[in-house]
């Protein structure tokens, strides 16, 4: 095969140009969303940085949800239930 | 076809060249790669019956649209004969579907490949290994169509070691692993008519998110329930505690006496979930479980599945030998399940 | 890490903490997702082995960062 041309296997992301919600001025008085991943401590850390969000930035309360599993992001029960409850969320952490 | 070719080209003065290339773009999975020309390419589709952009599938998690002509170039890659591309097309489906959910098999640390099983009358026609050295190399549809569906994860899907794929060993399977299931030699319902409802006449491709095999021995018992008490007994310590899908593939002497006591498939689904227990108190102490031991903790078990359902019973491997072995699924049935898709051949 | 942006279409400010092996895995998420710049929290890997008092140090130590990326965002 003599000069010859091949072709390219690969696909590249694609922008996706994201408007990011307004913040808020404090988290003073504000509901924390928790949501951890499932993995071994997430949900205790979680739950410790809650806490020192309330007691350092005044944030009013906080609350958890537990994914169905590490691999989907939160679903769709989860993300409804924070549009109504919280202002923020903290999602995370181990493996 | 009338559709255009839209990948971008590169020229290349040979076959040297074009080998190289596709090394130092990061396009192989360590091995030497087929040039994907345009003819090839256009082979492929024209024997899959769809244009170049038509979707394939989509990886939600990666936001990822998988295009006819992108599996096309790759399973030129991988060395597909174009007949083989129905099946490659039907494991993608499997891979994208919600119940694989892709993320966690594909990324986690827990190193899953995708184990694909092709039952049906395609895997005679197109000579998909069923029997002697199953998972050995040798047969170019089993290497090249699971080498084909690894390549679409690493090129069109981003699945790269150290990014998108953090498997702390991976295995072998990755490279490719695909069997058929015997149907020729099995006394059993073939597993995508019991599983998946399909017909016989149906050819079907089942994927699981799937470890290396582990082997097990029993040349001793001329009973199901003595060879299954061996694979019980070697497969109840899981390396992981998640309750995944198993595969249990029963090789030929096994599977002749297994089926000479008359057990069918449910009866050795489960023999194997009653006799894989394990006791809270024992995971706790041999670090699977947190905690300190517990009173109650000494009799209260555990499964090693969550149902008989989710073990995958398949007949296949070398005739001689008393050998059968089981695959551990990964992580949990509910972060992910097997899935049987129907092959479809030509869809235009 | 991808919960951070689902939420962020969603509506609600989010911030995602990752443990420190996985940063290039949370990059090329954001990547794939389209917002290659997205900002991300990572503390030491693991965690899943850690005691209570491990545990309430890690808290300490990222608590600020959570707080200042719950109330700055994505600002560049």
């Amino acid at each position: 095969m003599a000069g010859f041309e091949i072709l390219d296997p690969t696909v590249e992301p694609r922008r996706q140009p994201l408007t990011y919600v307004p913040r808020p001025d404090s988290l003073r008085g504000k509901r924390i969303g928790l949501v951890e991943n499932t993995k071994f401590n997430s949900d205790k850390l979680l739950v410790k940085i809650g806490e020192i969000l309330k007691q350092d930035y005044g944030a009013a309360e906080t609350r958890m949800w537990r994914k169905h599993n590490a691999g989907v992001p939160a679903h769709a029960e989860i993300i409804e239930e924070a549009k109504r409850t919280v202002d923020v969320v903290v999602a995370g952490i181990g493996d | 076809m009338t559709a255009r070719i839209t990948s971008q080209r590169y020229a290349v003065d040979d076959f040297q060249e074009a080998l190289d290339l596709c090394y130092r773009k990061g396009w192989t999975d360590g091995l030497p790669v087929v040039p994907p020309t345009e003819a090839a390419v256009r082979a492929m589709l024209d024997a899959a019956g769809l244009e170049p952009d038509a979707q394939v599938a989509f990886i939600t998690n990666r936001q990822v649209a998988i295009t006819a002509e992108k599996v096309a170039i790759n399973a030129v890659m991988a060395g597909c004969l174009p007949e083989y591309m129905p099946v490659v097309l039907a494991a993608l489906e499997g891979i994208a579907d919600p119940r694989w959910g892709y993320h966690g098999p594909a990324t986690s640390t827990g190193s899953a490949a995708v184990l694909m099983i092709v039952n049906g009358p395609i895997a005679k026609r197109l000579d998909f290994n069923a029997g002697d050295n199953l998972f050995s190399p040798g047969w170019r549809a089993n290497a090249t169509v699971g080498r084909a569906v690894r390549l679409v994860m690493r090129n069109v899907i981003g699945t790269l070691p150290g990014r998108l794929d953090r498997g702390t060993f991976g295995h072998p399977g990755r490279y490719t692993y695909v069997m058929a299931e015997n149907e020729a030699d099995s006394p059993w319902t073939p597993l995508h008519v019991e599983r998946a409802g399909c017909r016989p006449s149906d050819s079907a491709v089942t994927v699981m998110a799937a470890l290396a095999p582990i082997q097990f021995y029993n040349q001793l018992s001329s009973t199901a329930a003595g060879v299954l008490t061996t694979l019980c007994d070697t497969m109840r310590y899981p390396g992981q505690i998640g309750q995944p899908n198993y595969c249990v593939v029963l090789a030929g002497e096994h599977m002749r006496t297994i089926a000479a006591d008359g057990w069918s498939k449910a009866d050795i689904r489960k023999f194997i979930f009653e006799n894989t227990t394990n006791t809270i108190a024992h995971f706790k102490r041999t670090g699977r479980l947190p905690g300190a031991v517990k009173p109650g903790d000494e009799t209260t078990t555990r499964t090693l599945v969550q149902s008989p359902d989710d073990i995958l019973v398949v007949a296949a491997g070398g005739r001689a030998g008393s050998f059968s072995c089981f695959i551990p699924g990964w992580a949990s049935r509910t972060s992910s399940e097997a899935v049987t898709v129907v092959i479809k051949e030509r869809r235009a | 890490m991808l919960d951070g942006i689902v939420f962020e279409k969603v509506g609600i400010p989010a911030a995602s903490i990752v443990t420190d092996v996985f940063q290039a895995t949370g990059h090329a998420m954001a990547q794939a997702w389209g917002v290659p710049e997205y900002r991300f929290l990572a503390m030491p890997h693991p965690i899943a082995n850690l005691g209570e008092a491990e545990l309430d140090a890690r808290a300490r130590a990222i608590a600020g960062e959570v707080a200042q990326l719950l109330l700055k965002g994505q600002e560049p």
